[in-house]
């Protein structure tokens, strides 16, 4: 094996400087300390955040929801109990934007999903060209929701725009001032936006659905429909459910689209749980109102969030 | 081994620069280490010169790498002391304690060429770049990687990349090598070239090695010594050629030798020529020659166990051992003959080439010529001995 | 092995000349008119808003409409600068983007590391707590936190606008998976050889999971730059604003300056294409992360 073997110079900790190898310079408890403490060093910067911006406003959340914000500024607020948190829950503003969010997710996440679906499976064909096809069915990601909102509100515009002229709209209110087409309007523009989302996301489960198994489908003769829904639909069920948790979070959280394009309006027809809050906190600046309503909000999200991490626990987190 | 690490091989270069070959001695007192309710390590005491090459053996999960791990650091034990060069490093941090490690993996950094890698001891050390410089040419070269110092472990073979990670280990010049079954991954060729030439590098450097492996021909060809651990528990230390003929107990006996000896419960019974003993086995009976059935009467003993290698036994027409061939393994220079003995055991026969080899099937008498067994005490498993 | 890959290959050679069945041509078409279609409907109000940033708010108005720039005209752009100021919004947003996506990687890989690989007391607990913090998105805080921004004299400021998103939950537990997928041996190698969590981290942790910190880096960065509702609530002087904010603004010029408005949403979502182009690979796997796979 060795023509010449390297004796060289050992190279060790006796002789680097400023390292002594000496023993007891940290003890096993030192070392385990150490060891802590590094640990503690290395998610300080994430819990601290947290701790400020996430738990602390959390529970204060939850607080301020036991008092009832005075009508006018300098007063002193005053604990009522659970008795806002009974008032505004059963109050009919309330559950009609509670109900106009259900709504908005009925109408956004099934389409939505169908739509970005409908465009994997179209663009999972081995054609020529077919990169240019995913990358404009995914190019609406680049679209922020502000982006997507402001394109939109103006397409949509009564006088000059392009969308209220074929549609038939041009010259009124427009179609974002009329009560009946103001939420699916909304939810149009939701689902364009989130559209190069949800094709991105099915593209990717489309392409971990294994070849072999649509092969030996083929092979026992079954058609291309019944192989879609037989083979490919049920391998990826995982991810479909995904996206309806996403989505429906997602929904429960949309709010730059109801501000640029309706402003909850019109008649309070577009005015979704989060676009409420937003109005008791800061143009009515009823916190305890607002603080009930950010708790509202909190469990629905965190059942979803719930549902969403009982399912992907078994089959992503400990997957290992 | 410190004129051998001088002189080298015959192309040798300049030997400036070479200093005195760096080794020292491991020793492990009464070390356990106990992971919850498992026990992998049971009081281990053992004495490890420096520059010896020792062989850690025993079966998967016998407890030898944690041994080795808790000689390198990077486990604490439950109990009992570690020293390295007569020192106590058990406070001692894994990179304060001047050993290089090889690992099963090989462990080479994926993402770094086979120059990082090698350099990567060095540079934690903060080793100047000449001199890192240096040191790499010089153990590539011996090593024979030189020419693989810009590809990534991914680009090189299996054998290379046991090479690699033996330079890295070496280029430290630590005072103890401690290696994890460094071979278990290559194909069976390829093992048989590296265990010589590990031991030739364990001549030329003169470091001490611990080597851990479930292979006992690894064991019986590169160990000076060699440690049995069984079940946590240390079973047997010497060198090869003792651990072989004279096994501390059954599962030594049973563990070492290819293939290994044959273990046989058997009765003792009187021969009724003078007080000769004999010992009924499934098959039928074998004497038991004079020491050995003295032992057996001194301790009284009514049943014991038989050991006895393939090579002591023999397809013999004469034979007082009866069995059917159930297979033949033609190994070339060798034939292993497998043979059911009534009860259902199992025993091995070897037979050199030459010997006429029965066919599957046949039923066959067998003897032990010259009676050359081994005996265990029933009870503890212990070698018997006169 | 050879032999059974090539054969491997001849198989499904067979397999692909099977699937060209009888008209293979009238497939063909209808396959690429379906594409065309989807693409036209999904690609038109990104292709009119990038032509009717080029024309003219009179040819904008026209009836029939322009579908093509016949005669461009770049100065709505310029408008959108002067006008729009969103020259000031894009760099606030590129600021505030490039910061908090920044911290973001970097405090997720700090955690995610400690999770990982360092024995600290009650770390299933702390873990499980970021984990919590998915369940509790801003929305949620919305009204503390806006009195904790006051309180600390940051409202209307750069700090209001980063500081909440200095770290990330989602990250950490990308990066937790990831890391553990580093084998524990190169770890205990690294550490005979004396290199401690540090050095580990920075010489062979992260770049043995520069996908994982690639993909959550575009995912960070999209998160940022898109964040409407809190930049509204913290902000109120044109001088820290970002650009989803600007482009508010922008909406609310007169119907005489649309080429404008187009303008200002064809640069604000232009840094977002850029990224989309060049890292569409990190992009995919960032945002299908947690999906797919984990």
């Amino acid at each position: 094996m060795a023509d010449r073997v390297p004796v060289s110079a050992p190279v060790s900790g006796d002789r680097t400087p400023g390292r002594p190898a000496g023993p007891g310079r940290f003890g096993r408890l030192g070392r385990s300390l150490r060891e802590a403490v590094l640990g503690y060093l290395f998610i300080l910067p994430a819990l601290a955040v947290f701790a400020v911006f996430v738990f602390y406003p959390l529970v204060k959340t939850v607080i301020l929801g036991f008092y009832r914000t005075p009508p006018f500024p300098n007063l002193p607020s005053r604990f009522v109990g659970l008795s806002q948190y009974r008032s505004v829950i059963s109050s009919t503003a309330f559950l009609e934007s509670l109900w106009r969010t259900v709504l908005f997710v009925v109408f956004t996440v099934p389409i939505g999903l169908v739509l970005g679906l409908g465009l994997a499976v179209l663009a999972n064909q081995r054609l020529g060209g077919i990169q240019i096809f995913r990358t404009i069915f995914s190019s609406t990601v680049a679209t922020s929701v502000a982006v997507a909102s402001v394109i939109f509100y103006t397409l949509l515009n009564p006088e000059v725009g392009l969308f209220s002229y074929w549609l038939g709209h041009q010259g009124g209110a427009g179609i974002l001032n009329n009560p009946t087409l103001a939420l699916p309007a909304v939810s149009v523009v939701t689902i364009w936006q989130n559209l190069g989302f949800t094709f991105i996301l099915m593209s990717a489960a489309l392409q971990g659905v294994p070849d072999e198994l649509l092969e030996a489908a083929r092979i026992d003769g079954s058609s291309q429909w019944h192989r879609f829904w037989r083979v490919t639909l049920p391998l990826l069920s995982p991810t479909v459910f995904f996206a309806v948790v996403v989505g429906t979070i997602g929904a429960f959280q949309a709010f730059g689209q109801i501000d640029l394009l309706t402003q909850g309006g019109p008649n309070n027809h577009t005015d979704v749980l989060i676009y409420y809050l937003y109005q008791q906190a800061f143009l009515f600046n009823d916190t305890g109102v607002a603080a009930v309503l950010s708790v509202v909000l909190f469990v629905i999200l965190l059942i979803l969030t719930f549902v969403q991490f009982r399912f992907f626990e078994r089959r992503v987190f400990y997957g290992r | 081994m410190t004129a051998s690490a001088v002189t080298g091989g015959p192309t040798v270069s300049p030997a400036g620069g070479l200093e005195l070959p760096r080794s020292a001695s491991v020793g492990l007192e009464g070390v356990t280490k106990r992971y919850g309710d498992a026990t992998a390590v049971d009081s281990l005491t053992l004495e490890i010169t420096a520059g010896e090459f020792l062989v850690l053996l025993g079966p998967s999960g016998c407890g030898k790498t944690t041994a080795l791990r808790l000689v390198a650091g990077l486990e604490e034990p439950t109990a009992g002391l570690i020293r390295i060069d007569g020192e106590v490093v058990n406070e001692l941090d894994a990179k304060d304690r001047d050993v290089a490690m090889v690992f099963q993996s090989y462990a080479l950094y994926p993402h770094l060429n086979v120059r990082r890698n090698i350099e990567f001891p060095l540079r934690a050390r903060h080793v100047a770049a000449e001199e890192r410089d240096r040191l790499v040419a010089e153990v590539s070269a011996s090593l024979r990687i030189g020419d693989l110092l810009d590809r990534r472990p991914a680009q090189i073979s299996g054998g290379q990349r046991q090479r690699v990670a033996l330079a890295r280990a070496i280029v430290r010049r630590p005072r103890v090598f401690l290696m994890d079954e460094p071979l278990s991954n290559l194909d069976a060729q390829l093992r048989t070239e590296m265990r010589a030439e590990l031991v030739e590098l364990h001549e030329r450097l003169g470091t001490t090695i611990l080597y851990v492996t479930h292979d006992q021909v690894e064991a019986m060809t590169m160990g000076d010594r060699i440690a049995i651990l069984y079940r946590g528990v240390l079973q047997q230390v010497g060198v090869p050629q003792e651990v072989h003929d004279r096994p501390a107990n059954a599962f030594v006996a049973g563990f070492i030798g290819s293939p290994p000896m044959n273990i046989l419960r058997g009765e003792l019974a009187a021969t009724g020529i003078a007080d000769g003993l004999q010992v009924v086995l499934p098959g039928g009976a074998v004497p038991l020659p004079e020491p050995l059935a003295a032992v057996a009467r001194r301790r009284g003993l009514t049943s014991l166990i038989v050991g006895v290698r393939p090579e002591h036994v023999a397809v013999d027409p004469a034979g007082t051992l009866s069995g059917s061939v159930t297979m033949v393994e033609a190994l070339g220079h060798e034939n292993h003959v497998a043979c059911r003995l009534e009860g259902g055991k199992l025993i091995m026969v070897r037979l050199a080439t030459g010997e006429p080899v029965p066919r599957p099937g046949e039923r066959v008498t067998l003897s032990f010529p010259g009676g050359r067994l081994q005996l265990f005490d029933p009870v503890t498993e212990e070698r018997l001995d006169g | 092995m050879d032999g059974e890959r090539s054969g491997d290959v001849e198989r499904r050679g067979d397999v692909e000349r099977r699937r060209r069945p009888v008209g293979p041509l009238v497939r063909r078409i209808l396959r690429y008119t379906l594409l065309v279609v989807a693409a036209v409907v999904v690609a038109f109000p990104i292709y009119i808003t990038v032509v009717n940033a080029l024309l003219s708010p009179q040819q904008i108005a026209a009836r029939p409409p322009t579908l093509f720039p016949v005669h461009p005209q770049w100065g709505a752009f310029r408008s959108a600068f002067t006008l729009g100021n969103l020259g000031i919004f894009l760099r606030n947003s590129l600021l505030v983007t490039v910061a908090i996506t920044v911290a973001e990687v970097a405090t997720s890989a700090l955690a995610g590391y400690a999770f990982a690989f360092i024995r600290f007391p009650f770390s299933r607990t702390v873990f499980v707590l970021f984990l919590a913090t998915l369940m509790i998105p801003m929305e949620v805080t919305l009204v503390p936190n806006r009195e904790t921004i006051v309180a600390l004299g940051w409202f209307n400021s750069f700090p209001a606008l980063i500081v909440p998103f200095l770290a990330s939950g989602f990250g950490t537990f990308l990066f937790r998976q990831s890391f553990r997928g580093v084998p524990r041996d190169l770890h205990d190698a690294a550490r005979l050889d004396g290199y401690g969590h540090w050095r580990f981290l920075t010489r062979v942790v992260l770049p043995l999971n520069r996908p994982a910190i690639g993909a959550f880096t575009v995912f960070a960065f999209l998160g940022a730059w898109n964040q409407y509702l809190w930049p509204l609530i913290v902000t109120e002087t044109n001088g820290v604003r970002t650009v989803q904010i600007g482009l508010r603004q922008l909406q609310a010029l007169s119907i005489n300056q649309t080429n404008v408005i187009f303008a200002g949403t064809v640069l604000a979502a232009l840094p977002i294409f850029v990224i989309l182009i060049v890292f569409q690979k990190q992009l995919v796997r960032g945002l299908t992360a947690g999906a797919v796979k984990g």
